[in-house]
């Protein structure tokens, strides 16, 4: 065993986050680490990797008793984690960060910087990547720095590295790549624990799989003896019959139409249209324009040109005030950047844009607004169920059940969701999708813009898939019989 | 659970013990009376009378209005360095169409039309083309204290010819009796406190300026929600224009002439009480509650240096050290909630 921690527990303030949990690692493994959020995924990571103390158990790596204090005594020892924000100096080169505070130096103390260019590309010939050493990182691809990292990690002789969700913001290509990484570093023997909620990369990489649920182990396995389904079962407890609502296949009047999108080197002459009771996927690789292309169409961004009709009347919009008053609104992909008020309270983020709404001479009942959230609350499912819980202190699946309320207190006729479920625990993932598939039912038009190709197949009834700024294809999806190909070949070439 | 009762629930507010515990003001409150008391300990005589209350009130009313603006700014992630100087212009350019002759309607909406076109300059500056907003209101600080400068060559102006009751009002006072004491209060004092106490209301229940909050905490996701971000920040810094040009009419007013070095480093003190207060160089916090119990607590401190005979110079140590005691408390709780 390459690592091995027995009944770790861990309290916050008298909460029992982890229950006596035991976890190993052998050498030459991927060991996928799952579980909804808050189950305690990341307590058990930053206990192994020196961020907390464990209130009880033992931890042995190599075969020795190890007691990390401080991340250093983890990294000391080899075992390095990989975050999901990257912390990286986007205007350093990328061996810079990669020896940063540990700089290679020549005999008269300064910086050996052949030597670190050298010792990098070396790194990089280990994993089989192509980076130039000299390049800033900031000009890199948020792939390549996630694949910097690793080196990083490397270069510290790390053997066992936690990569926590590393595959949330990248693209489908960028993925295949980081997966040959991981792959050539489990043939040299290292060990790699894997967390992430996307199933389907976990079944393609990993060698085992253990399921946390409420702090406590359900299981390890061996990923051959188990399905999806299976998986799904022990996270949630029970069997989820469906992470995507079937469709009713009810196509009805159309309610936006836009014409000739067009934005300065991102988005060029982009038409499509949504009809009541359907749900339009819109596909593409990331840069693709995908998300530029909304955030023009609601006016948070300049465009060039662009015509759009709600319900078949001709709407101006020139800002994100005027997508609303016209019924469009837009769900941001990045919850904490440009969604919550992270510091607000539940209820406050649930009527921003609405505050004037029960206002009387402008000014604000507190009760119409706990009422709505509490609302909402009950809707969507939120914990905890108070309007009082400021939104930093939630989960991501609820943060984003927060988001999506907050948009839909403005009862918009058309709501367009940016990744609608990124870095989101399965049981919110489903009741979103639900949710989701309820308003367009409703008579509201949906547009889900998701890097997650089985969402995009699974909720969207049409599809239209961005490459370079274009729609290169308008697919029919209606009896959910499109094929990921299809639509991926539309993204590529 | 029907709306209704789950109101009330919320109502109850589990944690208020806890809350109140959190909450700046409470803190500021506490020791503010803890000022008071441990004051009228040392000097009974001198510190607990109405004669210095009405000083200590009197003085403050400036500090008040000028932090009050800066408060306002702050909530939108902003900062306005230049309330000390713009002060100075008002009161300069009132003054001087007083000298002239005009009267005093004509004279007062020549020092609006000044103060609010500097707060524009810097709202326009910072919200649409993106300047940060030190550098745009250190721009104006040094541009409006020039132009008063240059404008009275830096003489006092007074405003003989000026009618009576202008270079009187503000020092004057309404006289109210209670329990056979009589008591003056300053015209300076009530319209301040007034203000203060319409802004503060607003401020928590008003729509638009709740708005405001909502830019200064994410001004992207605001944007997003379909508030008017730019037009927000404008408004914030005509607000803030607006309450240095009543401080620049009172003061005009009390001191009967414009004087071009009024304010200086006013802007430090506003922004260390907006500070103290509970106000956030990140935005999206601030109270008119918190700011006014820090700017009470500054000036009792410096009451209490001039009533015990201390060195004035220590004042403004005093004040630096309880700026930095704030904003460090505030930094171990936040790292302690989130630890």
């Amino acid at each position: 065993m390459l690592l091995k921690a027995t009944n770790i527990t861990k309290a916050f303030h008298g909460n029992v986050v982890l229950h006596g949990v035991d976890f190993d690692v052998r050498p030459g493994e991927v060991h996928a680490l799952i579980g909804e959020n808050g189950a305690g995924k990341s307590t058990l990571v930053n206990i192994l990797s020196g961020n907390l103390v464990a209130d009880a158990g033992e931890v042995s790596f190599d075969g020795k008793r190890v007691a990390f204090t401080h991340p250093l005594d983890a990294m000391q020892a080899g075992i390095s984690v990989v975050h999901q924000e990257l912390s990286l100096v986007p205007n350093a080169t990328v061996a810079e960060n990669i020896y940063l505070r540990r700089e290679i130096r020549t005999a008269s103390g300064l910086n050996d910087w052949s030597a670190m260019f050298e010792a990098a590309s070396g790194i990089f010939d280990r994993m089989g990547v192509d980076i130039d050493p000299r390049a800033l990182v900031g000009s890199l691809s948020i792939g390549m720095q996630q694949l910097v990292e690793v080196a990083k990690a490397i270069a510290l002789n790390a053997r066992l590295i936690f990569m926590d969700e590393p595959t949330s913001s990248l693209s489908e290509k960028e993925i295949r790549e980081l997966f040959a990484v991981v792959r050539e570093l489990r043939q040299q023997g290292m060990g790699v624990v894997f967390i992430s909620h996307k199933l389907s990369e976990l079944f393609e990489i990993s060698d085992r799989i253990t399921v946390l649920r409420d702090g406590r182990l359900v299981g390890t396995r061996d990923i051959s003896d188990v399905s999806t389904d299976d998986v799904i079962a022990m996270m949630v407890g029970r069997s989820l019959d469906e992470l995507y609502p079937v469709r009713s296949g009810h196509r009805g009047e159309r309610v936006l139409k836009c014409t000739g999108l067009s934005r300065f080197g991102a988005v060029r002459d982009v038409t499509f249209e949504v009809h009541a009771g359907e749900i339009l996927g819109v596909a593409g690789l990331i840069g693709s324009g995908r998300t530029e292309a909304m955030r023009a169409l609601v006016g948070a961004d300049p465009r060039l040109s662009g015509q759009f009709e709600i319900d078949g009347r001709t709407v101006e919009i020139s800002s994100p005030a005027d997508a609303l008053d016209a019924g469009i609104v837009y769900v941001s992909e990045d919850r904490k950047q440009s969604g919550l008020f992270l510091s607000f309270d539940v209820a406050q983020n649930v009527s921003a844009s609405v505050l004037g709404a029960e206002a009387t001479f402008g000014f604000l009942g507190k009760k119409p607004i706990l009422r709505r959230a509490l609302d909402f609350i009950d809707r969507m499912d939120i914990r905890p169920r108070s309007a009082a819980s400021r939104a930093i202190d939630l989960s991501g699946g609820n943060q984003q059940k927060v988001l999506l309320s907050k948009a839909l207190a403005t009862e918009p006729r058309v709501l367009i969701v940016d990744e609608p479920t990124r870095g989101v625990d399965i049981g919110a993932k489903a009741l979103i999708h639900r949710r989701l598939r309820e308003l367009a039912e409703a008579g509201i038009g949906v547009v889900i813009v998701s890097s997650e190709m089985p969402e995009v197949l699974g909720m969207a009834d049409r599809v239209i898939v961005f490459r370079d700024g274009l729609v290169t294809a308008n697919l029919d999806n209606h009896d959910g019989s499109l094929s990921a190909e299809r639509v991926l070949k539309a993204a590529v070439q | 659970m029907n709306a209704d009762a789950s109101v009330r629930h919320m109502a109850r507010a589990p944690e208020w013990t806890q809350r109140i515990g959190r909450s700046r003001e409470f803190w500021l409150l506490l020791i503010n009376a803890g000022a008071i008391i441990l004051l009228s300990a040392l000097r009974p005589d001198t510190f607990f009378s109405w004669l210095n209350f009405k000083a200590v009130l009197g003085l403050m009313s400036y500090d008040l209005l000028l932090a009050l603006a800066m408060t306002t700014v702050l909530i939108v992630r902003g900062l306005d360095l230049s309330v000390g100087s713009v002060l100075a212009l008002t009161s300069v350019v009132i003054a001087l169409l007083l000298q002239q002759g005009f009267p005093v309607f004509p004279s007062v909406a020549g020092g609006f039309v000044v103060a609010m076109l500097c707060g524009a300059l810097n709202g326009v500056f910072v919200a649409k083309l993106g300047i940060l907003p030190f550098l745009v209101t250190l721009a104006m600080l040094s541009a409006a204290r020039g132009v008063a400068t240059v404008l009275t060559t830096g003489q006092y102006i007074s405003f003989p010819a000026a009618p009576y009751w202008f270079s009187t009002f503000a020092r004057s006072e309404i006289g109210i009796t209670v329990a056979g004491g009589y008591y003056g209060i300053p015209y300076l004092l009530l319209i301040t406190l007034t203000v203060t106490v319409l802004y503060g209301i607003l401020l928590s229940r008003w729509v638009p300026l709740r708005q405001l909050f909502f830019v200064g905490e994410n001004p992207e996701a605001a944007k997003l929600a379909g508030l008017r971000v730019d037009r927000l920040i404008i408004s914030a810094y005509l607000i803030s224009a607006a309450f240095v040009f009543l401080a620049a009419v009172l003061m005009t007013s009390a001191n009967r002439i414009g004087y071009a070095n009024y304010g200086i480093t006013a802007e430090l003190r506003a922004l260390a009480a907006a500070v103290i207060g509970g106000a956030s160089l990140f935005g999206g916090s601030g109270s008119v509650l918190g700011t006014f119990l820090a700017v009470l607590l500054l000036a009792f401190i410096g009451n209490g240096f001039v009533l015990l005979g201390g060195d004035p110079n220590w004042q403004q140590a005093t004040f630096g050290a309880v700026l930095i005691l704030a904003v460090a408390l505030d930094a171990i709780r936040t790292r302690r909630e989130r630890g």
